[in-house]
């Protein structure tokens, strides 16, 4: 029995590498736990039946364009299109072996932040179903945190990734831009959009990133990255973190909210990281105007087409 | 700083071709001024001295080199054709929007 709900994509390349499961059992496995959770949670748009091979299966966000795989951007515009080519980040994944199990749920054309605006309806939370799992990725964190994915591709433009992640309790990198090909997916906003990985643990980030990452002739506002090491272990000595001053100080932070953060920064400090505080004067105040400058305007282009 | 009047809602939503009630209009109103006052923040800023950024990353004019690669076939450049003729996709005639 494959316990799905608790499987690293890492656990699952273990069980796999000694044999103890076979490519199409861990397949089926997750088609078991889609069959049985998802009519309830929605997270997929689009299931998949297995390709065949030995690959350690993975969910993709809609936005992300994959050869002869309905996308639509969670919209009804897109009801129907089939992709005639992969996604840059699709086709490493295939190169990797990865195996698809099916698109995830997104707030059309990824603009949203709870996956509510999905034109397809919108996506539960597993750990309450009566909450939203945060968005627009709310399909792709929901999946892994249910077990019905061991990690997934996401978006984030304006926190797509991140959010949905946290909401859904996974770890999410949103990668720095240029980092990531965005040839292939639905564009929302060109010089904000990447995409990246959704997984229960920051060693299955950290490889799936490492998939995808680097320069791609395909879109030249990309970049080669620096080898990524996975961490070892837990501690975080020699690591620097930042904790801008502003963004704590605001006083409409929820309690809650502030607590989980000083926690965080305490837990990094035992591990070993060195964290200091660091400035954004203008973050609050301008952050946020800014980005209702730049989404909107590039969407608008984008979204012009149709 | 221009507010949106109810007349401009319109026209904007003409040229969206959408149609919106009563209702939406009044909702679509009040958030687009909110939306407006939160843009028009940024002119606050003096921004003389600050340099147009399209790139966080240092990158400027990339190149490829012009080489011919595998590319779509027809018939797969044509899979999505609402509509086609022999080799060429078929549309609206022009005019129509």
């Amino acid at each position: 029995m494959i316990d799905t709900l608790r499987l690293t994509a890492e656990e699952a390349k273990g069980l796999l590498d000694r044999k103890e499961v076979s490519g199409a059992e861990l397949f089926a496995a997750y088609l078991e736990a889609i069959g049985e959770r998802d009519p309830e949670l929605h997270c997929y748009l689009h299931v998949c039946e297995d390709p065949g091979g030995e690959g350690i299966p993975i969910a993709i966000k809609d936005v992300i364009g994959t050869n002869g795989i309905p996308t639509t951007a969670g919209s009804k515009i897109l009801e129907g299109y089939v992709p005639v080519y992969d996604s840059t980040v699709v086709t490493r994944c295939k190169q990797h072996g990865l195996r698809i199990l099916g698109k995830t749920n997104t707030d059309e054309f990824a603009m949203g932040s709870s996956t509510e605006n999905s034109a397809y309806g919108p996506t539960r939370n597993p750990w309450d179903p009566t909450r939203v799992p945060g968005g627009s990725g709310g399909g792709s964190a929901a999946a892994v945190a249910a077990g019905l994915a061991p990690w997934a591709l996401g978006s984030d433009t304006g926190g797509s990734i991140k959010q949905p992640s946290a909401l859904c309790g996974n770890v999410g990198l949103r990668p720095t831009y240029g980092t990531v090909s965005r040839y292939g997916i639905v564009a929302f906003a060109s010089s904000l959009d990447q995409v990246g990985p959704v997984a229960k643990t920051v060693r299955d980030c950290a490889f799936l990133y490492s998939v995808i990452a680097g320069r791609d002739h395909c879109d030249s506002t990309t970049v080669d990255v620096p080898a990524i090491v996975l961490p070892e272990g837990e501690r975080l000595d020699g690591l620097r973190v930042g904790v801008p001053r502003e963004l704590n100080e605001h006083e409409a932070i929820a309690p809650g909210v502030r607590d989980a953060v000083e926690r965080a920064i305490e837990l990094c400090r035992q591990l070993g990281a060195d964290v200091g505080e660091c400035s954004l004067p203008r973050s609050v105040d301008f952050g946020l105007p800014c980005y209702y400058l730049i989404a909107p305007a590039e969407a608008s282009s984008n979204l012009a087409r149709y | 700083m221009a507010e949106i009047s109810r007349e401009l809602l319109l026209h904007v939503a003409h040229l969206a071709r959408l149609e919106l009630r009563e209702e939406e209009l009044a909702r679509l109103e009040h958030q687009l001024n909110d939306i407006l006052a939160a843009v028009s923040k940024v002119s606050e800023l003096d921004l003389t001295e600050v340099p147009p950024t399209s790139h966080p990353l240092d990158l400027v004019n990339v190149w490829e080199e012009d080489e011919p690669r595998p590319c779509l076939s027809v018939e797969e450049a044509l899979a999505n054709a609402p509509e086609r003729d022999g080799d060429y996709f078929k549309v609206p005639p022009g005019g129509s929007s």
